[in-house]
């Protein structure tokens, strides 16, 4: 063999060598390319306790590719671009880690919707270091319709900024993570207020809802707090407008179902059955009966004598009602349920630690007593002073009964709190020497 | 030049095109092997030298700390910015250019995640919606998510923990910077005034552990505050103000007390028409802590005081109008004392103008004056002197409409004006 033929043998051979070597070793760096993503992730994992940059994984090698193109990267500055779009393509495609990507886009996010709603709301944003400066309590028509505007818009921008997230990035992190810790997903109580419709009829309901809210609140302020019977018809007369304009839309058991659970009735019912169980039926049959006799039954400020008695007729026929509805032991329940001692007894075993059934038995005592002092009272037969000791020796037995139910600490606590019928069975000596005050007049004790 | 000489000048080219792309490759894994994210070492200086530039973008020193070389940064990798340790990610976050902002954004939320499983074990798990509506009424979601006393402490010094690793990291100040850059007024300035933040982070925390007492009270007597429970909720009240005292000086406690107390909270809201200035704000709430100290002595049922005890304590309360009126003047006290009341403080809220509203207690004078001496006349038979007295409440009627307006002067005698009520007894 020549030289020249030896040399380009040997050439050509070192050519191949070199060209499987380098082929070899840049498989080898792609390769090891590849698990630095996953090394990354790994990293995150240590810090988040969970694995979380996976799902963008597989396309980084596949996007890097793309990166080359649009130019190096040698700073943030060649990630960052104010479109939001590109930032996220750049993120991945630089292989940062999408829990990052979201951080740092939602930050992004954030900061933009901030502005928009500094534009929206500048008083917000007002210096407030002045600490004797006061709240503005005045009723201001204009400025309460223009507060409600920007309580719309708002809400308006944080379904945008919720919609451009998941554009985004695929998901709402900021939803997910309130969903995740246990949190409404919703938290526009007029949206939960139809969230039992189906889809789609919740946002006609929430139009209508809506529009009923802003004229509440112009009626409010129309009215400037005057809770009187013009502003009771009025609300009155917004309420079946509400219901008018929510039938166009529902069906007649949608509508039922709307006004069992968000009514002007249902609401006065939430307080009303607050410590009752009950099956929906017997709710039904309760609603029914409320609404029937709807403000009816309220004493409000201003009566005449004539309308007094009328609301005591009325309230004395829906008792009847709900009576037979409900049978006597439930009825009992119910009516425990909206006594306000009742109430204040339940409170009171509650912060005392006392059994469940202590409210209960309290309220039994007061009407045994009450019953048996009635009795004394009623009868003409009796001595002056056989009666007041028969009256003092219920109040002594109901007091020690009280006692021993309540304990001392929360017996003494209620003498003071919702115990004052105690005196009407007879009455309390006061120590000498001591003095009591009625609101802000000091006055001398008896 | 033969064939041969060609081909073989060819494949010296290959050889050495071969060989520089093996070499380089060789380099370039060496230089990987030597690490970007394991062994880089970041110097207290290059972080300083980063965080503190004005151009975010990369000195010649940063592309090194990161391994990003002049001829290929078309490779750079977020994993190279990548660090176990957080101090060392966010040395290279700051040496890669990134403004502090985003750094913050990422290094807050990353610890946010870090702590939020353990936050999550804190919380009392959500119980299963129940899906019928009659049955759940009446209960609100705080209730049924009620953390324990123990929980409530843990959370606030996981908290704390949390907190204060993103101001190692971040720096001491990286919430007042936080805060300045995202445009909201400063809320701790209201807070605190001029107090140093040392004092701040000591009085924070009181803060907190006083603020979670209350919560638990008020959760525990389902927000209803009865008398007994008042006295229980001022018994806090007082520790917290004790507990402050600790660190506070006499003025600086004041000072705290005027920013925050229930009582400076409540003339937020009813000082309202009254408008005060700076001045007239310390006396008014100097004036009714103390009238409301006082109160409080008087109202005692556990321990009454005694005719004496309450003749010397209204001596005092009297002591303490005067004094406010030596502070704000005798033409601004006349207005606080009608503002400071219900009835007239709801019709400036209404907007009644301001001389309508301070023409009611003339009214009101004259009008039970003459009432009262109609009552006096022994001359008078009872319904000469029932005829004249509903002509005085009528009369007294007409002038409030004309004040008020007819439909609010009837809502007044409702919300305040029981006077007008009565000036005649109720014809039956």
């Amino acid at each position: 063999m020549k030289p020249l033929r030896i040399l380009i043998v040997l050439s050509v051979a070192a050519n191949v060598a070199l060209a499987g070597w380098w082929f070899k070793s840049r498989n080898a760096t792609t390769d090891s390319a590849a698990p630095e993503s996953s090394q990354s992730a790994e990293k995150y994992r240590s810090r988040f306790g969970k694995g979380s940059t996976t799902e963008t994984a597989a396309n980084e090698t596949l996007t890097l590719t793309e990166a080359s193109a649009t130019g190096p990267i040698a700073t943030w500055l060649d990630i960052h671009s104010a479109d939001l779009k590109q930032l996220v393509r750049r993120l991945r495609e630089a292989g940062c880690p999408d829990e990052t990507v979201k951080d740092i886009v939602v930050a992004e996010v954030n900061r933009i919707y901030q502005a928009r709603s500094r534009e929206l709301w500048p008083e917000r944003y007002e210096d407030n270091a002045k600490f004797w400066k006061t709240q503005n309590t005045r009723y201001n028509v204009e400025k309460q319709k223009q507060n409600r505007e920007r309580y719309s818009k708002e809400r308006e921008m944080q379904k945008e900024k919720s919609a451009l997230l998941v554009e985004l990035l695929g998901v709402d992190p900021e939803k997910q993570q309130r969903i995740e810790d246990g949190y409404a997903e919703n938290y526009n109580w007029q949206e939960r207020e139809v969230a039992f419709l189906p889809e789609s009829k919740r946002a006609a309901a929430l139009k209508i809802l809506d529009d009923f809210q802003d004229k509440q609140q112009e009626m409010y302020a129309a009215n400037a707090g005057i809770h009187d019977a013009q502003s009771r018809a009025e609300q009155k007369q917004l309420e079946a407008e509400k219901l008018a304009a929510l039938a166009g839309i529902l069906s007649p058991a949608e509508l039922r179902e709307f006004e069992l659970r968000q009514s002007q009735t249902a609401s006065q019912l939430t307080s009303d059955l607050r410590s009752l169980s009950i099956s929906r039926e017997e709710y039904e049959a309760i609603f029914d009966i409320k609404k029937k006799y709807g403000d009816s039954i309220y004493n409000w400020s201003g009566l005449d004598k004539e309308e007094q008695k009328l609301v005591a007729e009325n309230k004395k026929l829906m008792q009847s009602e709900l009576a037979a509805s409900l049978g006597a032991d439930k009825f009992k329940e119910y009516e425990r349920g909206t006594d306000y001692q009742y109430q204040q007894l339940t409170r009171l075993a509650k912060r005392n630690d006392l059994p469940a059934d202590t409210a209960g038995k309290v309220f039994d005592y007061k009407s045994t007593a009450e019953d048996a002092v009635k009795k004394l009272r009623d009868n003409n037969v009796m001595l002056n002073e056989q009666r007041q000791a028969a009256l003092q020796q219920i109040r002594t037995e109901t007091e020690a009964t009280l006692k021993k139910t309540l304990g001392e600490k929360a017996y003494n606590s209620y003498l003071k709190n919702g115990g004052w019928w105690l005196n009407n069975i007879s009455p309390t000596q006061r120590p000498s020497g001591t003095a009591t005050r009625t609101g802000n007049v000091i006055i001398k004790a008896q | 030049m033969n064939s041969r000489a060609i081909i073989l000048g060819l494949s010296f080219v290959g050889n050495v095109v071969f060989a520089t792309f093996v070499f380089r490759q060789h380099a370039d894994s060496t230089a990987d092997a030597g690490s970007p994210a394991n062994s880089q070492t970041v110097t207290a200086a290059q972080i300083t030298h980063s965080a503190n530039s004005e151009s975010p973008r990369a000195t010649e020193s940063t592309a090194s700390i990161l391994n990003i070389s002049d001829d290929s940064p078309g490779d750079f990798q977020w994993s190279q910015l990548e660090a176990a340790d957080y101090k060392e990610y966010i040395a290279r976050l700051r040496a890669f250019g990134m403004p502090e902002k985003v750094v913050r954004d990422i290094i807050i939320a990353d610890v946010g995640k870090l702590y939020r499983p353990r936050f999550a074990a804190l919380r009392p798990p959500k119980k299963p919606k129940n899906p019928n509506f009659w049955e759940t009424r009446g209960f609100s979601y705080n209730t049924e998510r009620a953390m324990t006393k123990e929980q409530r402490e843990q959370t606030r010094a996981l908290r704390k923990e949390q907190t204060d690793l993103i101001k190692e990291l971040l720096g001491a100040g990286v919430y007042e910077d936080m805060a300045k850059e995202s445009g909201y007024p400063d809320w701790t300035e209201r807070m605190y005034g001029p107090l140093s933040k040392e004092v701040r982070e000591k009085i924070s925390d009181m803060q907190e552990r006083f603020q979670d007492e209350q919560s638990a009270f008020y959760a525990k007597n389902d927000n209803h505050i009865d008398q007994d429970s008042q006295v229980e909720l001022a018994a806090i009240r007082k520790k917290f103000r004790a507990e402050l005292a600790t660190v506070l000086t006499p003025e600086q406690l004041e000072d705290y007390e005027l920013r925050n107390s229930e009582t400076a909270q409540r003339m937020k809201w009813e000082l309202s028409s009254f408008d005060p200035d700076e001045k007239e704000f310390r006396a008014i709430h100097a004036y009714k802590q103390a009238f409301e100290e006082l109160d409080a002595k008087a109202d005692n049922q556990d321990n009454p005081v005694s005719p004496e005890e309450l003749k010397e304590l209204k001596k005092k309360q009297k002591e303490l109008e005067a004094t406010l009126a030596d502070n704000i003047g005798t033409n601004r006290i006349a207005e606080y004392k009608l503002m400071d009341r219900y009835e007239y403080r709801s019709l400036l809220d209404a907007g009644v103008p301001k001389e309508s509203v301070f023409k009611i207690p003339d009214v009101k004078k004259e009008a039970e004056a003459a009432a009262s001496k109609l009552r006096n006349d022994k001359s008078l038979t009872q319904e000469q002197r029932t005829a004249g007295l509903q002509a005085i409440k009528d009369e007294t009627t007409k002038t409030l409409a004309h004040l008020l307006g007819s439909r609010r002067a009837n809502y007044y005698q409702q919300s305040g004006g029981w006077w007008l009520r009565n000036l005649a007894p109720e014809s039956n």
